[in-house]
């Protein structure tokens, strides 16, 4: 009797588990949409703005195209690696989870790396973001996205010491996914940057 | 009450006998009606006091009932007295006339589409409202909860009404569509007024906290004051050295805002001689409220003689003045200024905020799409 | 080490501040002593203000939105007063340049720090126990959003005495509100304090909007949500879109002032009609974010005071739709004077007309929903009809002011303060205080005073037309807006009518605090012990007790069709109890949302006054709370089922013994 009443309360504590990380995992997603928002916003500023040199540089005179492929390649692969990690929690291998999870964390501080250097020579030649409306928006709108992989790349630290002292619990296993949305996101969003702002910028 | 009635029928004459007859009857009258309107909010907010008739189960564990609350009820008598109280903002407008309000006594062609607009859209509007509100006092009234128990009658159906509250609506709001996109047209402020006399051309410059008028046909310029003559099209352009503003003369028609770095346009005319209070409408900083000034339309000789009088009683206006005059200062005095150096000041106050790109032919425009007339 | 902030930002020399700020802290510091004169530390941290339950937060949002009521409309007062004498060399009695931060703090306060937390209460009390949840989706977010804005209004009541208030308005407008123009602290404390309210207000929409979606009981299937919870749903849609445009927006502006960047200022580039643009992206969905709630509380009362199922569901359900997508189609109204072409004015225009077509539609359906009913004057319905009638006129002037042509005269007028204040206090205020009034007895338990409660109503309804209409007079008397002292005398007489108006409103706020006071004084004579108070209820929160308890249903109800409750009267099922309890799984409280409410606080002003290491620290200690949060597994703990059935057992006996109860008459 005793036993049967527990099963049934261990089966509602269950089922309201999944349901948490249903919960959990759709309203990331609508996160992960007002985000979208946030950027097209940015975007839509950056597209008025575009032409306000006022005076200054433009981005045909500053964009670094080779370099910038660089970055490109470092996030889109860091994507792909993401996505093995996912394969091997999905394998419930914490192991290999944790070597993606490393890969993708230092490609992505590349990405960050290389991103800070190159706003650093931007603004030591005086092409800061106080030069003009052009500027201004360019830098705000790749600043939020370096500032969003920053968020992701600190997220995967606290990712892979949850993992190692916690395993994959299905708590863990719930923010896995959700960091994964989060970095294809914010991989999609750069598509988006490295067409509009850096190939339309210089054409 | 009498005084009240007298003041707003002041042909009804105290002393003559049909006149006086006349009088008491409309004075019933008013009595009668606010005393129905007084009946009717009493029995709205009576108590409720009617056994809803509601199945038992329903009514058990019913912890709740207005009818034991003891409240103060207004009776008739305060209701009347309410209603009168009602009236009292008519005795304002007996003091006041339709001249007083710029909005309704327009001075120009502009002001005058305008206001036909306001009323052509509010007589519209009252088809769906005063039905509204009259149904909301019916309704209430009608069903109240307290009224005696009637037998359900069959009324609209549901399907009816869906209907009607839906298109009735859509059908308003297309002939009002309608009206908007017509008259936006007609009364764009960059659409300049078909005239036969020659345009004012006006430069107006926003600072802080006072409005720099520029006449560049003229090549003179006032602070605070602008004197046109009567029955010729006013051209402005507008720009900012400081904030936005918004240049707005009520009694000629539209404003438009002022902005740094861009010119607006603005186009009125004032179709009678007078003088008219002119203001910034969008608030600039401290000295906000002193930044109105005076628009005096004249004749055309008079106009040539206070151009005339300006040119002689006006100091220069140069670079150096300008930066004075850009000073922060409020309540800035009417001054004049007899020579504009350089002619195209307005433009220089513009391209200290926005260079010309390279190429481009003429300083940003808010819209591009505005042709420049 | 402490940036711009000295002992010179508070301002010792101006009475009226010194007095305003005396006030205040007497206030609180009453308050706290009452509170440890009766010993209630404990009670307070460990019951309301760790804890994660939708009822609670809910309560403390309505209380925030009570008291921030009585600031915003001091400055209100103020503003009447000042305006009421300021004619000719008379500059009034406030110091110069005091006005100006008070009407940029009445618009930012009314609707950031009451109207918002007002809604966001209501839904916070309401959704969960209207759709048959436990809770909400995710309670340690809600928590974290109540936090955030309580502590964002404290940095603007802090404006108060360090420092100043913005001066541009609650829109902000540059290059007014640009470095520049505004050097000091005053638009950095509207900036931040809106910021972070802001994120408070994402998490909110994103909260509420899986909790609809996902929690809903067995059964409720979408077209058999009551229609509260439908405008919810629509004002979360709205405030996930919105949000993130105001977070951009200020974020820009901020960059603008503390890094030099060119967004909106005047010179290299910048754009200043970009703001507007944002802004009012923003800016329009947001006024029907404060709207569709109250329209969703007013569907509720009509139908259950009318004791009448709510006319047209489908078509509300529609209307509520349309309005929801058609408010990001209209922004461009709010600056037709900013020199568009015709083609664009008269788009926007015409967009502005049709979103008055589903709302006219929603006004229809109340009426038609009272037409053949039982309309019972409760101070709910006296609200409701005030707003109806009233509502209907500030829409006529918004169709008005929607027409270009006409919006060239009226624009930044007095008609134009007289239009939205006649949209947003009887569509949105009057809405709340019903919705106040109307579930009150559902939260606590016993009943609010109605005697009080329509004393009040009546003082404020004719307070309101006093107080506004003669705006609209001024309007056409050419009377712009925000003045701090004029010269016409022809304004003089309308605003001392609307200053009489502002008294009478006065007088229903003090009757409204005595309301409360009275009732909680009578509570144990008020006691509701049937949970369905007005006796006619039809959604499924009239079916708990009295207050609910806290999981709020022992088990899930099964709906089978809309106005759930009331079919379950209808069936006689109501008072079926199930034979075996289950142990219940709910959310432990946790110190973790105020923690971050308050560090959010010193990141605010960190920021506000330059002093770095504050800001930074406060931060990261936010992230530091938040990542300890997520480390932590233990969220949750069971109720045993011998602890649901007591409880439940005890409500029964409650529930019997109603018959015997009898009201004391007040």
């Amino acid at each position: 009797m005793m036993s049967a009443a527990l099963t049934r309360d261990t089966d509602q504590t269950a089922a309201h588990h999944a349901q948490a990380v249903s919960n959990s995992v759709f309203g990331f997603w609508v996160y992960v949409m007002s985000d979208a928002i946030l950027f097209a916003i940015l975007f839509a500023t950056f597209a008025v703005l575009r032409h306000n040199y006022a005076g200054g540089p433009t981005g045909a005179t500053l964009f670094d195209l080779p370099k910038v492929f660089g970055e490109t390649l470092l996030l889109l692969t860091s994507s792909v690696t993401y996505g093995l990690a996912v394969l091997a929690m999905n394998r419930k291998n914490r192991i290999q989870v944790l070597g993606w999870l490393l890969i993708t964390f230092l490609l992505g501080l590349g990405f960050i790396g290389m991103e800070v250097s190159e706003f650093q020579r931007m603004i030591l030649t005086g092409a800061g973001p106080d030069r003009s409306g052009f500027l201004s928006a360019f830098f705000t709108l790749v600043g939020t996205h370096g500032l969003h992989v920053s968020f992701g790349l600190i997220g995967m630290l606290v990712m892979m010491v949850q993992v190692m002292h916690k395993g994959l619990t299905v708590p863990v296993q719930s923010r896995l996914i959700r960091l994964s949305m989060f970095w294809h996101f914010l991989d999609i969003v750069w598509i988006g940057v490295f067409s509009v702002v850096y190939l339309m910028g210089v054409m | 009450m009498t005084l009240l009635v007298r003041g707003l029928y002041p042909e009804v004459s105290r002393t003559n006998k049909t006149d006086h007859k006349k009088f008491k009857a409309l004075l019933g009258w008013h009595s009668r009606c606010i005393g129905k309107i007084g009946e009717v909010l009493s029995a709205a907010i009576k108590p409720d006091r009617i056994n809803l008739n509601l199945p038992r189960r329903v009514q058990a564990g019913s912890s709740h009932s207005n009818a034991d609350m003891r409240y103060f009820v207004p009776g008739k008598k305060h209701l009347r007295l309410l209603g009168y109280c009602s009236l009292i903002p008519l005795l304002f407008l007996g003091g006041c006339s339709v001249s007083g309000f710029p909005l309704l006594d327009p001075q120009g062609p502009i002001g005058h589409s305008e206001l036909n607009l306001i009323v052509t859209a509010f007589l519209i509007m009252l088809i769906p409202v005063l039905p509204v509100i009259g149904m909301t006092f019916w309704f209430a009234w009608r069903y109240r909860a307290s009224r005696r128990e009637t037998a359900p009658q069959p009324g609209w159906s549901e399907h009816t009404i869906e209907l009607v509250v839906w298109t009735v609506p859509t059908i308003i709001v297309i002939a009002l569509g309608v009206l908007t996109w017509v008259t936006t047209h007609r009364l764009d402020p960059y659409k300049s007024i078909a005239s036969s006399a020659k345009p004012i051309q006006i430069e107006a410059i926003a600072l802080n906290w006072k409005w720099l008028f520029i006449y560049p046909d003229e090549h003179i310029a006032t602070v605070n004051q602008l004197v046109i003559p009567v029955n010729a099209p006013v051209s402005f352009r507008l720009t900012s050295d400081t904030v936005m503003a918004s240049l707005f003369i009520p009694r000629l028609g539209s404003q438009v805002y002022a902005m740094a770095g861009m010119q607006t346009r603005l186009h009125l005319l004032a179709s009678q001689p007078g003088n008219y209070r002119g203001m910034n409408s969008q608030f600039s900083g401290a000295g906000f409220p002193g930044m109105h000034f005076r628009v005096i339309a004249t004749s055309q000789g008079d106009y040539q003689a206070w151009l005339k009088q300006v040119r002689q009683t006006g100091s220069a206006l140069n670079l150096a003045r300008f930066k004075q005059l850009a000073q922060p200062s409020a309540h800035s005095p009417v001054s004049y200024f007899a020579s504009v150096q350089p002619p195209d000041l307005f433009d220089q106050v513009m391209r200290t905020f926005k260079p010309m790109q390279p190429g481009a032919m003429a300083p940003m425009q808010p819209a591009s799409s505005h042709q420049e007339t | 080490m402490f940036g711009k902030l000295s002992l010179s930002a508070i301002p010792f020399h101006v009475p009226i501040i010194m007095g305003s700020v005396s006030v205040v802290l007497l206030g609180a510091a009453l308050i706290l002593a009452l509170i440890t004169y009766y010993r209630k530390w404990g009670y307070l941290w460990h019951e309301w203000l760790t804890s994660v339950d939708h009822k609670r937060i809910g309560v403390m949002y309505i209380i925030l939105a009570l008291v921030m009521l009585l600031r915003g409309f001091s400055d209100a007062i103020l503003m009447r007063s000042q305006q009421a004498v300021a004619l000719g060399s008379d500059h009034g009695f406030l110091p110069p340049g005091h006005y100006d931060q008070i009407f940029s703090a009445h618009g930012t306060i009314m609707i950031f720090f009451m109207a918002m937390p007002f809604l966001v209460g209501l839904m916070n009390v309401v959704v969960p126990l209207q759709i048959g949840a436990r809770d909400v989706a995710f309670p340690f977010m809600n928590a974290v959003s109540l936090w955030l804005t309580v502590f964002s209004a404290g940095l603007v009541m802090l404006s108060l005495g360090v420092g100043n208030f913005s001066h541009a308005g609650w829109t902000g407008y540059p290059p007014l509100s640009g470095l520049h123009y505004s050097p000091g602290t005053g638009v950095d404390y509207w900036i931040w304090s809106i910021q972070l309210s802001g994120l408070g207000s994402l998490m909110t929409g994103i909260n509420f909007l899986v909790t609809i979606l996902k929690m809903r009981a067995p059964g409720m299937t979408l077209m058999r949500m009551p229609i509260f919870t439908w405008t919810a749903l629509c004002t979360n849609v709205l405030m996930i879109l919105a949000f993130p445009v105001l977070t951009v927006t200020l974020a820009l502006l901020a960059l603008d002032r503390y890094l030099g960047m060119h967004f909106f200022t005047n010179a290299l580039g910048g754009n200043m009609m970009m703001y507007l643009n944002l802004f009012w992206i923003w800016g329009h969905p947001e006024v029907y974010i404060l709207v569709l709630p109250a329209f969703g509380v007013f569907s509720e009362v009509v139908a259950t005071l009318c004791g009448k199922r709510l006319f047209g569901y489908t078509s509300m359900i529609w209307a509520t739709i349309a309005i929801t997508v058609l408010s990001f189609t209209v922004w461009l109204h709010h600056f037709f004077t900013m020199g568009s072409s015709a083609d664009v004015n008269a788009f926007f225009g015409i967009m502005t007309m049709i979103i008055a077509v589903p709302t006219g539609v929603k006004v229809f359906n109340w009426l038609f929903t009272m037409y053949q009913g039982r309309v019972r004057f409760d101070t709910p319905m006296l609200w409701t009809l005030a707003f109806m009638v009233t509502f209907v006129l500030g829409g006529m002037t918004g169709v008005m002011l929607a027409i270009p042509g006409a919006d060239y005269v009226l624009h930044n007028t007095e008609f134009l303060v007289a239009h939205f204040h006649n949209m947003l206090i009887p569509g949105a205020l009057f809405g709340y205080f019903a919705g106040y009034a109307f579930w009150f007895p559902k939260v606590f338990g016993f009943a609010l005073n109605e005697k009080w409660g329509k004393r009040a109503f009546w003082m404020w309804a004719s307070g309101f037309y006093l107080a506004f209409m003669p705006l609209y007079v001024l309007g056409f008397l050419g009377m712009p807006r925000r003045l701090e002292y004029y010269t016409n005398p022809a304004w003089h007489p309308w605003l001392e009518i609307a200053a009489v108006g502002a008294a009478f409103i006065l007088i229903g706020i003090v009757f409204q605090v005595i309301q409360l006071v009275v009732s909680i004084r009578a509570r144990e004579t008020t006691r509701d012990l049937s949970g369905d108070y007005w006796r006619d209820g039809r959604t499924l929160e009239w079916s708990t007790a009295s207050p609910p308890p806290l999981y709020n249903f022992a088990q899930h109800p099964v709906v089978q069709s809309r106005d759930a409750f009331m079919a379950m009267k209808q069936a006689g099922s109501t008072d079926q109890r199930p034979d075996t309890y289950h142990a219940i799984l709910m959310p432990k409280n946790t110190p973790a949302g105020f923690i971050v409410g308050v560090l959010a606080f010193f990141t605010g002003f960190g920021l506000i006054w330059h002093i770095w290491w504050l800001a930074a620290g406060a931060a990261l200690g936010i992230l530091a709370t938040l990542i300890f949060r997520m480390m932590q597994d233990e969220v949750e703990y069971l109720i045993p089922a011998e602890e649901v059935q007591r409880i439940e057992a005890a409500r029964i006996f409650r529930h019997a013994d109603a018959d015997s109860y009898q009201q004391v008459p007040a």
